[in-house]
């Protein structure tokens, strides 16, 4: 069996752990700049607040109604997910992270299932104050259709005989099926399909041409039969790492700041190569231990404000981590730079639009990059290291890192 | 030396300038050192922290600028200090159940009054207080 378990307006959701002023209200949470709307919470929607609305457009509404707006905090969600994901993985020994706020489980020799995904969602919302639907079925595709019913029914739902799964594929929309949306709904209400039943009574055949071998896939999922196993996903490494031992030992805090530099962009290149992007880099720097002069052994690691695999995104924090922890008078024989909470290129897409967009045109820039360095040598092209104030965000309402940064904790008054 | 242009544009002097050794993961070089961590937290997915901020607590031996581990996941005890919500505000007190049932959020300090939660509050425990961590010579 598989779970799929999704956080509740998770953005939203985090910025009411820390500020209880919010709950029961409406919230949404802004893209970059504070462009337009990229998460709601269930009193937001229903005001008819729409995903992706332009903010500055509505702003009179917004306040009328009462609708808290919040920039978007990524340093804060990505930590609240990372606690999420792994109270999750205390459940199972296959989890699958699907996105910042989305993960499938692997559920296996459990007799109970709608009690074990009652106790799982307690457990979230217990340990990290974000609540969570729980979807339950044979196939992923049926555990996303449970979780789309989840809220009805208190937050749970399992799909877990033959009967139930028909009663639910009877009435469920099929644009509304995993993999099929919107648009090929639409194509698939012509032919007078309307219901997931419905398209699992067409020949195979029929599904094939009509919508390729991945919607025949969906089929199959949706008639109980697994094809889209959780290790086939789940392709992500824990960690990308790029660490070198100097050709010889290094003193200066520049030569230093060049290696971590060029280790970094390595590191991006690792992850492009993979399709994959990361939220936090490690740096640790080393002494030999070989040798008799003095040792030192540090390493940082800096939560990302927002996921990414470009040198424009990476070098810097790298730096800082560097700076926090380089201290002079070593003689240093070794740099390292890992990088985890390592997920796909693509999840990221769904979420933030613009932050997309964005990424993009880092993209035309870091092959630009590549080339100058090539046409030119080595550190032609030094990244942000210099610690200037680059490309600053407009963040106008962005809530404090209360997780991450300790003058931004909560301030809990005792009187 | 190498030649700059044959070698990957991307990479910086140190590492071109002499063959170079084998890439080690740098966890061999963690010392084991003590974590306080390991000490302060228990549930590492659950433990938040916060600034303590007031006296109400002063007998208990939380002062302002403290900092409160907290754990989201443990369930209140009578006497448990916790971080509490009510009304929208987080506030830290001692939760103390009185014989007849009910509930009181008391502060330690005779300056200040315990709360009684009664039904029309809003109110839910956010976290049990675990330690707490005292700054020397700090105002």
């Amino acid at each position: 069996m598989v779970a799929l378990v999704d956080c509740n307006s998770f953005y939203a959701s985090c910025e009411r752990v820390f500020k209880p002023s919010l709950i029961g209200r409406p919230v949404i949470v802004l893209s970059n700049n504070d462009g337009c709307v990229i998460a709601r919470s269930q009193e937001a929607k229903d005001l008819g607040v729409e995903m992706g609305e332009p903010y500055y457009k509505r702003i009179d509404f917004y306040k009328q109604n009462g609708i808290e707006a919040c920039s978007s905090n990524y340093e804060l969600y990505a930590d609240m997910s990372d606690r999420v994901m792994r109270t999750l993985a205390t459940f199972t020994t296959n989890i699958e992270i699907y996105s910042i706020d989305e993960a499938f489980l692997e559920l296996d020799g459990i007799t109970d299932l709608n009690h074990f995904a009652r106790q799982m969602r307690e457990v979230v919302t217990r340990n990290t104050g974000i609540p969570v639907g729980v979807g339950v079925g044979p196939t992923k595709v049926l555990a996303k259709a449970a979780n789309r019913l989840s809220k009805k029914y208190g937050g749970v739902c399992a799909l877990d005989t033959p009967e139930k799964i028909a009663e639910t594929l009877l009435v469920f929309p099929v644009g509304n099926v995993w993999g099929i949306g919107h648009q090929l709904g639409k194509k698939l209400n012509k032919h007078n399909i309307f219901t997931a039943a419905e398209l699992c009574r067409m020949p195979e055949s029929w599904v094939r041409k009509t919508m390729s071998v991945v919607g025949l896939r969906v089929v199959r999922e949706l008639k109980g039969i697994s094809c889209l196993s959780i290790e086939e996903v789940k392709l992500r490494k824990q960690g990308i790492c790029t660490s070198r031992q100097f050709g010889r030992p290094v003193r200066a805090f520049e030569e230093m700041r060049e290696a971590v530099t060029s280790y970094t962009t390595r590191l991006c290149d690792k992850l492009r190569q993979e399709g994959a992007i990361c939220s936090k880099i490690t740096v640790s720097i080393h002494t030999n231990h070989h040798s008799n002069s003095p040792q030192y052994n540090a390493s940082r690691t800096i939560t990302l404000p927002l996921a990414g695999n470009s040198p424009l995104e990476l070098v810097k924090p790298a730096i800082r981590a560097l700076m926090a922890i380089y201290k002079e008078g070593y003689l240093y024989n070794k740099a390292a730079i890992y990088a985890t909470g390592i997920t796909s290129e693509n999840e990221l897409q769904g979420n933030l639009f613009d932050a997309a967009e964005n990424r993009e045109k880092r993209k035309d820039v870091t092959k630009a990059l590549d080339r100058l360095n090539l046409r030119h040598g080595k550190g032609t092209v030094f990244l942000a290291s210099e610690g200037k104030k680059g490309w600053s965000m407009k963040r106008a309402m962005l809530s404090p890192c209360y997780t991450t940064k300790w003058d931004d904790l909560i301030r809990v008054k005792i009187g | 030396m190498l030649n700059p242009k044959t070698e990957e544009p991307a990479f910086g002097t140190l590492c071109g300038a002499v063959a170079c050794g084998f890439p080690s993961p740098a966890q061999d070089y963690v010392a084991e050192e003590l974590d306080l961590n390991q000490l302060l937290l228990k549930n590492k997915t659950s433990t938040f922290f916060a600034w303590a901020k007031g006296m109400s607590m002063k007998n208990a031996g939380i002062d302002e600028g403290d900092l409160l581990i907290i754990d989201k996941a443990l369930r209140p005890q009578n006497n448990s200090i916790a971080i509490c919500i009510i009304d929208g505000e987080f506030t830290c007190k001692r939760i103390s159940l009185s014989e007849d049932g009910r509930l009181f959020l008391a502060p330690e300090n005779a300056d200040f009054k315990r709360i009684e939660v009664k039904e029309g509050h809003n109110f839910t425990v956010w976290g049990v207080v675990t330690s707490w961590v005292k700054f020397a010579g700090r105002k």
